[in-house]
């Protein structure tokens, strides 16, 4: 008792702080922006990728799980909880704790950078799953309400605006720098501000199902869209895209992938992964596009190669050069789709070549087509970014494919896009303007992508021997432009609508276009509902016969946690079926054919 | 009101009682002349708590702790002393004033002194609550080298399950049903010994973010296991919260106290105890030897048509084709003959004044999986020495363990299979699993280049040779006690114990292998925890006697404070291959981190115990804590507890009106009470993630996944209990019966929730877990003859557990680590504790499961309740046969109702090697149901016909395989199974050496023989043996009980033992 009462009671308790992380409080606003970068691009390019394993342009080899099933439209829960996670763990616990201490400070540019993430953020959300807690979520709700589409796609334009009002404020020269915690635009407010224009430009055509009104009250607001465009990007030197690196960093995620901050998400999802493979309608849109015969300079770049010797019995139309063989297609809309006799098959490298373990003759023919997997030096420890099926073996060498290597860019908003944005604009009112646009726009993208070829071949001049690397040059580009995209007179909305989808190549708006124009096949060129589809039982089971893919079902975290009010947005959702009081609407096996609202008529 | 006026306060008020109670004793002493004395046992031990009565009065008092009693009466008088568990002894005085008797054991009484809270002795008959405690002869029938597992069967309530029959691996002790339903919170009772509190923890330090080490992917220990067994004098289980209330905050799921052996007064003994054990590998899974590895693939032309369906061997599963070819047993092949060696000795000794305890001793398992074992040292020491008013005593036990692990089931970061047990069971019994190895030594790849080795399934004895996973654990616990007998109703006494020890779990990833393609080049990672405990306790007990009435005051206070500290630190792609070394990677290709955690906890607690003619017992205790874990307005908070017994045969019998030939005792008993429970360090707290470095060099910090509630409150537990004792035929049949209610609300955890909240795991205070239930035993000597006796015991039990009060949909609480099978253990709002989700083949209002157009069964994918772990009842039987100098025991165990999930079944099925798997492949197929406008269906598949699947022609036998690969699985409730069990636990012979040929042998004391086999027989509907906790022991929540996923077989064994006494 004598050794108690020299205890003061109160201090000898006052211990409860974590002496090796620091409270949540404790954090500044600028030490908490490279953290939400990271984790909403990652967040976003996860949803790429899913997505676009649905819209035509990529399939994996047959028996390839997940992502094969997506390709043939057959959509399983294991696809839905990711850019969830990323976005909701990852970024939105952090952004209003930016956002609130930014502007107590006056520090505008972090402020209105949160708005803009904040937005961008809940629209993906919106975009995947329809419903989201979204005025309630990242709150103090242990079970945050849901709500409905619009009230998400408005909240969203409106954050957007209020973050456009704040990059327009210069914040106090005394104030932390942008810089510090942005790596997106580098700390370049203007790029940002920028940047938001584009979005809100993206958003606003997003309504074009609607009627006709001003975008704050859900309406399709062409003016508002060409008001944004003018003040958005105007040149790739505007673009806000992501370079990223093969350093191997020591901060690696902390959402249980394990995987460096500082590579390319795409490479984590498909780039270091097996068997992943470009579709017909891809090879066909790259090497002769609505028809030109004139073969655009980014087919080499997208579409993988091989490191492979031709013989006679080598399938005519394969590309070569050099030792390099580049892929072919995989028909998966036709009847000759392999899909129909478990193919295509991932090629193997055996006694120094290329082969297809089968005893199936069909399907001896599979090694036409060549996975897009590539390596790294830095996590992989690997000597270079080809991917080498027999570990050491120069003559396995497969290139990997633009988007999806370790150091390959995340484009996040483009001035290409902006310029595809305006070309469907105008093109009702406009087709001179619109051509101009649209043609402005395929330009861009490939001097884009020369700024990324450039520095790899910059850094390894060894690989600039393959076609895959090389940067296009400049005479190969002005002879697309010239002859390979049309002309005004026989400018289609198909056409601007394949030619930014290969120009955003991996970017929810592929998806998000396709719903919009209900998957059209005379606006998206060669695309068809994959064949093996109506083969498939479980597949039309979760897309019945004559529905489409629309949206994605919500991940169990939700289902099983936030059951009630899950259930209860329900009441909102045209299409949702309510019929059963036990069973919530979402978990309807066909929940993924439900539009979301944007994707509707819905007032 | 802070704090510090708080403590004030009560330190005033403790001290002002105190005070009271010196004041008051003087009017006391009255006429006759002083007698004083001193009361042992037969062995010379001092007894206290003897009631030392003036015969024909009303006069009398107890000895205090040294057995010495003092009181005044007529020389020409006689003492009647009387004590449970001795026989009544009457005394004449004739004038002498010092009167010491020697007390005779009434045998069958003997387990009615109790241990309870605070390591104090009291009478079973005066507890209103249940406790029961076993002593060292009967712990040491079935020793293991874990305390806990010799407790199984033996008492009412206290269920056990040993996690798996590896070495080293831990078991599971709950009480009377689990207190928490977030599954970072341990159900399992408070452990002290010697009166210090005992880490029980299973941790693996890593983590499957880190280095992919988890719970679900091998075994672990649970910590009581670094007590040597042969230490134990007595286990005492308090099982409700009215019987540890005392203990605070951890003591809610009970408590099991352990109390360690002495020297005794005037005896030096040497003891020497030697085991060998072997044991062996119960039974395995049936598996088909039929079917090859490989898969039948249906083949098409361009045109779609069906052209035949040929065989393919690109496939680790065993669905290929019917094949004579030789086949080989590879998964009896692979598990090994175990070996236990069991070397221990002590020296113990004591005159008045001191005595001393000292031990050693050696354990080395050889496991029945190769490559593992488990190696434990352990050293005591325990002295006491009194000197005039104080008694000094001091402990201390070091120890160190060793095991060496396998993976089992799949670790995070490859569910292809890289545990070795999930190989074993799914290898195809047409490949030699043992060639694993090519002649030039490296790894042998059954499909050489078609996959990546990242891809591949590594073959068991690689793993087990190459992969090495392993655990350290050094530990020193000890405590200084100074009693003082300030007069001899009056004791104050101070302790001091630590705790602390260091576990280092490591793994060796050999290069080549197939968990992670980074780590092609090999991985090592050692984990280091460092745990420490420090208590202080000071305790003051008043006893005194007024007429009739006995009067007891204690109290005290208690300071913990514990910490932990843990280094992570991982290397790989090492640059000399095959050199696990920190040096012998680059800065890059390591990995270190760093946590840590502080609490501490300060309580002071009273008890207040009244009795009146050894007939009626009231107890009332309170305990106020004060935690360093809950915000600072919430830290302090009061729980009280009250108990009351009546030992009605006492009046019956004073009156005349029973006999005490029938019934010779008889007691009812009442208790309610309530215990507070604080949290883990930091939970009020959101804190950051590791400061990170972000591209261009930028520096970014993050929201962990959990967030922290500054709001947090105490969670409570409520229970209440009523008991009956009956004591027939003076105590020959004995009758325990208690029925309890448990209701821990305001509960602390920290849920799965939406991740919309943006976090993965939110602290609430929240839910209500409810057990109720009922437990009995009934124990008795039908046979006792000069030569031959015959003791029973049966116990039995039943609990229930249920959740409640869960936020509005948040409608279940999983346990992370334990999902198998499409199944997962789960706590449902409004639904059962210990239950099991899974998800439902789709049925309509008559139960007939609704088809699809192809005649399958369609299903829901959400996961509902489709089972209940918990069983009905659970229950031991223990038998002790005794002639002469041979003594047998046989203990039975059994429980009725309690489902488990076969997820190696699951598994097995679904690679194709069970031999279910064998027999309905080539058997028709028929799916009956109705479809989806509710008409009858039924549909028949026949291996070698073909039928038109989704528009597809198909063979029959992919159609059969996906009926069972893909639809069947889906009514998990297929892989469920509502266990019976009936368990021969152990059978044990012993032989003492008679008296005569030990006298002839003049240095031996003792000698006996002892011969046993475990878990020999088992009568049970489960294919397997259903005991079973697929993630180990120490998981929280509703735990890992009743998951059966790949794991180390059960084992049987047999002992050989010597024991020698000097």
């Amino acid at each position: 008792m004598v050794s108690l009462s020299l205890v003061s009671c109160k201090s000898w308790l006052d211990i409860n702080t974590d002496p090796e992380n620091p409270s949540a409080e404790s954090a500044t606003y600028q030490s908490r922006l490279a953290h939400i970068e990271f984790y909403t691009n990652d967040a976003t390019q996860f949803a790429a990728w899913r997505s676009n394993m649905a819209t035509g342009d990529w399939t994996r080899n047959a028996g390839g799980g997940t992502y094969y099933n997506m390709s043939i439209w057959y959509p399983t829960n294991s696809i839905n909880t990711t850019p969830y996670q990323w976005w909701f763990v990852g970024a939105c616990s952090n952004i209003d704790d930016m956002y609130n201490k930014a502007m107590a400070a006056g520090a505008w540019s972090y402020a209105g950078v949160a708005k803009v993430i904040r937005a961008y953020g809940f629209m993906l959300m919106t975009d995947l799953y329809g419903e989201m807690p979204y005025t309630e979520a990242c709150g103090e709700s242990a079970v945050p309400k849901y709500d409905n589409g619009k009230n998400i796609y408005i909240g969203c334009l409106k954050e957007l605006d209020e973050g456009i009002e704040l990059l327009g404020k210069t914040q106090d020269v005394a104030l932390p720098a942008l810089s510090v915690g942005d790596y997106w635009n580098g700390g370049d407010a203007s790029k940002w501000l920028k940047f938001a224009y584009l979005l809100k430009a993206r958003y606003c055509l997003k309504l074009s199902k609607k009627a006709a009104g001003s975008y704050l009250d859900g309406k399709y607001d062409a003016t508002a869209i060409l008001d944004a465009l003018s003040k958005g990007p105007q040149s790739n030197a505007d673009n806000t895209i992501i370079y990223h690196t093969d350093n191997n960093s020591t901060t690696h995620d902390v959402l249980g992938w394990d995987e460096p901050v500082d590579y390319s998400p795409l490479y984590s999802v498909c780039g270091m992964n097996s068997g992943y493979m470009v579709t017909q309608m891809l090879y066909n849109n790259l090497t002769n596009f609505a028809g030109y015969g004139v073969e655009d300079p980014r087919a080499d770049k997208i579409i993988p190669w091989t490191v492979s010797s031709q013989s006679d019995n080598s399938p005519a139309g394969v590309k070569w050069s050099g030792i390099w063989r580049r892929s072919l297609g995989v028909d998966i809309t036709t009847s000759n789709s392999p899909n129909f006799s478990g193919g295509p098959l991932r090629a193997e490298f055996k006694n120094g070549k290329w082969s297809i373990n089968s005893t199936s003759a069909t399907r001896l023919g599979d090694t036409v087509y060549v996975e897009c997997t590539s390596t790294s030096k830095g996590y992989a420890a690997d000597p270079d970014l080809f991917y080498r099926a027999l570990p050491g073996n120069d003559a396995s060498r497969e290139s990997g494919s633009f988007y999806s290597r370790v150091s390959s860019p995340s484009y996040i908003g483009t001035y290409a896009e902006a310029c595809f944005i305006k070309a469907e604009v105008l093109f009702k009112t406009d087709k001179a303007g619109a051509f101009a646009a649209y043609k402005a726009g395929i330009k861009a993208s490939m001097e884009q992508m020369n700024v990324s070829l450039s520095a790899w071949v910059a850094g390894d001049a060894n690989l600039g021997k393959c076609p895959s690397f090389t940067p296009m040059t400049q005479t190969d580009m002005d002879n697309f432009l010239a002859n390979g995209i049309g002309s005004v007179s026989d400018l289609t909305l198909g056409k601007i609508l394949t030619q930014k989808r290969i120009a955003l190549q991996f970017s929810v708006e592929i998806w998000n276009d396709m719903r919009r124009y209900d998957y059209d096949p005379t606006l998206f060129l060669g695309w068809n509902t994959p064949a093996y589809h109506a083969m498939s039982a479980p597949a039309l089971i979760a897309i019945p016969a004559g529905t489409s893919f629309r949206r994605w079902r919500q991940c169990s975290h939700e289902l099983n946690y936030n059951t009630a009010n899950l259930t209860a947005i329900g009441s909102e959702v045209p299409g949702a079926n309510m019929s059963d009081a036990a069973k919530c609407w979402n978990n309807y096996d066909d929940v993924w054919t439900i539009p979301v609202w944007w994707d509707s008529d819905q007032e | 009101m802070s704090i510090k006026q708080n403590c004030g306060k009560l330190f005033k008020l403790a001290l002002m009682t105190l005070a009271a109670m010196v004041l008051s004793i003087g009017a006391m002493w009255a006429q006759n002349s002083k007698v004083t004395g001193t009361v042992t046992d037969k062995n010379g031990e001092p007894l206290a708590g003897v009631y030392v009565l003036v015969q024909g009065t009303k006069t009398g008092t107890t000895t205090d702790s040294n057995g010495q009693f003092s009181l005044k009466a007529p020389g020409k008088g006689s003492l009647v002393f009387s004590s449970m568990g001795f026989t009544s002894n009457t005394v004449a005085i004739n004038n002498r004033g010092v009167v010491n008797v020697v007390m005779q054991e009434d045998a069958v009484l003997l387990n009615d002194v109790v241990v309870t809270a605070l390591g104090i002795k009291k009478e079973k008959k005066s507890l209103g609550y249940a406790v029961t405690d076993i002593k060292a002869d009967e712990l040491m029938k079935n020793k293991t080298s874990n305390p806990i597992s010799s407790l199984s069967g033996k008492i009412a309530g206290v269920n056990i399950t040993q996690s798996s029959g590896a070495a080293g691996s831990g078991a599971q002790i709950i009480l009377r049903g689990g207190t928490s339903g977030s599954e970072g919170k341990d159900n399992q009772p408070l452990f002290v010994v010697d009166g210090v509190i005992y880490d029980n923890s299973s941790t693996i330090v890593g983590n499957s973010a880190f280095d992919g080490s988890s719970k679900s992917a091998t075994t672990t220990s649970n910590r009581v296991m670094d007590i040597n067994p042969e230490d134990i004098e007595d286990m005492s289980v308090l099982k409700g919260p009215a019987a540890s209330a005392l203990y605070g905050s951890r003591a809610a799921n009970g408590v099991v106290l352990i109390t360690t052996k002495k020297g005794k007064d005037g005896v030096m003994e040497i003891n020497i105890n030697s085991k060998f054990s072997t044991s062996w590998v119960k039974d395995l899974p049936a598996i088909q030897k039929e079917y090859t590895r490989g898969y039948m693939e249906d083949q098409y032309d361009a045109n779609k048509n069906y052209t035949g369906t040929v065989f393919n061997d690109f496939s680790y599963n065993s669905w290929g084709e019917k094949s004579s070819a030789q086949t080989y047993n590879n998964m009896k092949d692979f598990f090994q003959g175990g070996n236990i060696y069991d070397e221990s000795a002590s020296v113990a000794g004591g005159n008045k004044n001191s005595n001393y305890y000292l031990s050693g001793s050696y354990y080395k398992q050889k496991g029945v999986v190769p490559e593992t074992g488990y190696n434990k040292y352990t050293f005591r020491f325990n002295g006491e020495q009194r000197v005039s008013i104080f008694t000094f005593s001091a402990s201390a036990a070091y120890s160190q363990a060793h095991t060496d692990k396998t993976l089992t089931g799949a670790g995070l970061f490859n569910s292809a299979g890289t545990g070795a047990l999930y190989g074993v069971y799914n290898w195809s019994p047409f490949d030699n699993m043992s060639h694993y190895l090519n002649e030039d030594g490296s790894r042998y790849r059954m499909f050489d280049k078609r996959l990546d080795p990242w891809d591949e399934r590594d073959n068991p004895y690689w793993i087990v040779n190459k992969n090495k996973i392993y655990d350290n654990n050094d530990r020193f616990t000890g405590n200084i006690n100074v009693k003082a007998d300030i007069t001899k109703w009056w004791f104050i006494s101070y302790r001091i114990g630590i705790d602390t020890y260091t576990q280092i779990n490591s793994n060796r990833i050999a290069a080549n292998g197939a968990i992670k393609q980074v780590w092609l080049n090999g991985m090592m990672s050692d984990n280091t925890m460092r745990f420490n405990y420090l208590s202080h306790n000071i305790i003051s007990n008043m006893s005194q006697q007024y007429g009739d009435f006995d009067f007891n005051l204690l109290l005290g206070t208690a300071v913990d404070d514990t910490k932990s500290n843990s280094d992570y630190k991982m290397a790989w792609n090492f640059s000399v291959p095959d050199f696990f070394s920190y040096a012998n990677a680059t800065t890059a290709n390591k990995q270190f981190a760093h946590s840590a955690s502080h609490k501490r906890l300060l309580g002071v607690f009273g008890e207040f115990r009244t009795s009146w003619r050894n007939m009626v017992y009231l107890t009332v205790t309170g305990r106020n804590d004060w935690t360093s874990t809950l915000p600072v307005a919430n830290r302090s908070y009061f729980y009280p507890s009250a108990s009351a017994s009546f030992v009605f045969t006492e009046l019956l019998q004073k009156q005349g009106w029973l006999s005490s030939d029938i019934l010779t005792f008889g007691k009812i008993r009442a208790s309610w009470a309530k215990v507070g429970k604080d949290t883990g360090a930091y939970e009020t707290n959101t804190s950051l993630w590791p400061v990170g470095t972000y591209l261009s060099g930028l520096v970014g910090v993050g929201n962990t996944w959990s967030r922290g509630n500054p709001y947090l409150k105490p969670e409570m537990t409520k229970s209440t209990e009523l008991g009956l004792e009956l004591g027939f035929f003076n105590n020959r049949l004995h009758f325990d019966y208690a029925y309890y209610t448990n209701d821990s609300y305001n509960q602390i955890l920290s849920p799965r929730g939406p991740q919309s909240t943006g976090y993965i795991f939110c602290s609430i205070n929240a839910g209500n877990v409810y057990n109720k239930g009922m437990e009995l035993s009934l124990s008795g000597t039908p046979i006792e003859k000069k030569d031959f006796r015959w003791d029973v015991a049966l116990n039995l039990a039943g609990n229930r557990g249920t959740l409640k009060n869960l936020p509005n949909g948040l409608n279940v609480m999983y346990v992370t680590d334990v999902q198998y099978a499409g199944a997962q253990a789960a706590s449902f709002n409004n639904g059962k504790f210990m239950a099991i989700a899974g998800t439902k083949w789709t049925r309509d209002d008559k139960g007939n499961v609704v088809l699809d157009k192809n005649g399958m069964p369609t299903y829901t994918t959400t996961l509902q309740e489709v089972g209940n772990r918990e069983p009905k009842f659970a229950g031991g039987l223990n038998n002790t046969f005794t002639w002469k100098n041979l003594s047998f025991n046989m203990l039975w165990e059994f429980s009725v109702g309690g489902d488990v999930v076969n997820g190696t079944q699951f598994a097995m099925d679904g690679t194709g090697t069970s031999k279910f798997s064998g027999d309905v492949r080539n058997k028709t197929l028929t799916v009956k149901g109705v479809d989806a406008s509710g008409n009858a269906v039924s549909n028949s598949w026949d291996a070698n016909d073909t039928y038109v699947f989704n528009g597809v022609t198909m063979s029959g036998y992919n159609i059969i395989k996906s009926y069972y690969a893909s639809y069947y699985p889906y009514e998990t409730a297929n892989y469920i199974t509502k266990v019976n069990v009936l368990r021969l636990r152990s059978l044990s012979a012993t032989y003492d050496l008679p008296k005569r040929v030990l006298d002839k042998i003049k240095f031996l004391k003792r000698a006996s023989v002892t011969a046993s086999a475990n878990n020999i027989l088992l009568f049970t509907n489960y294919k397997g043996d259903p005991e079973l906790a697929a993630s180990g022991a120490g998981v929280g929540g509703s735990s890992s009980v009743g998951f059966d996923y790949c794991g180390v077989p059960a084992t049987s064994g047999m002992t050989f033992g010597l024991n020698l006494t000097f």
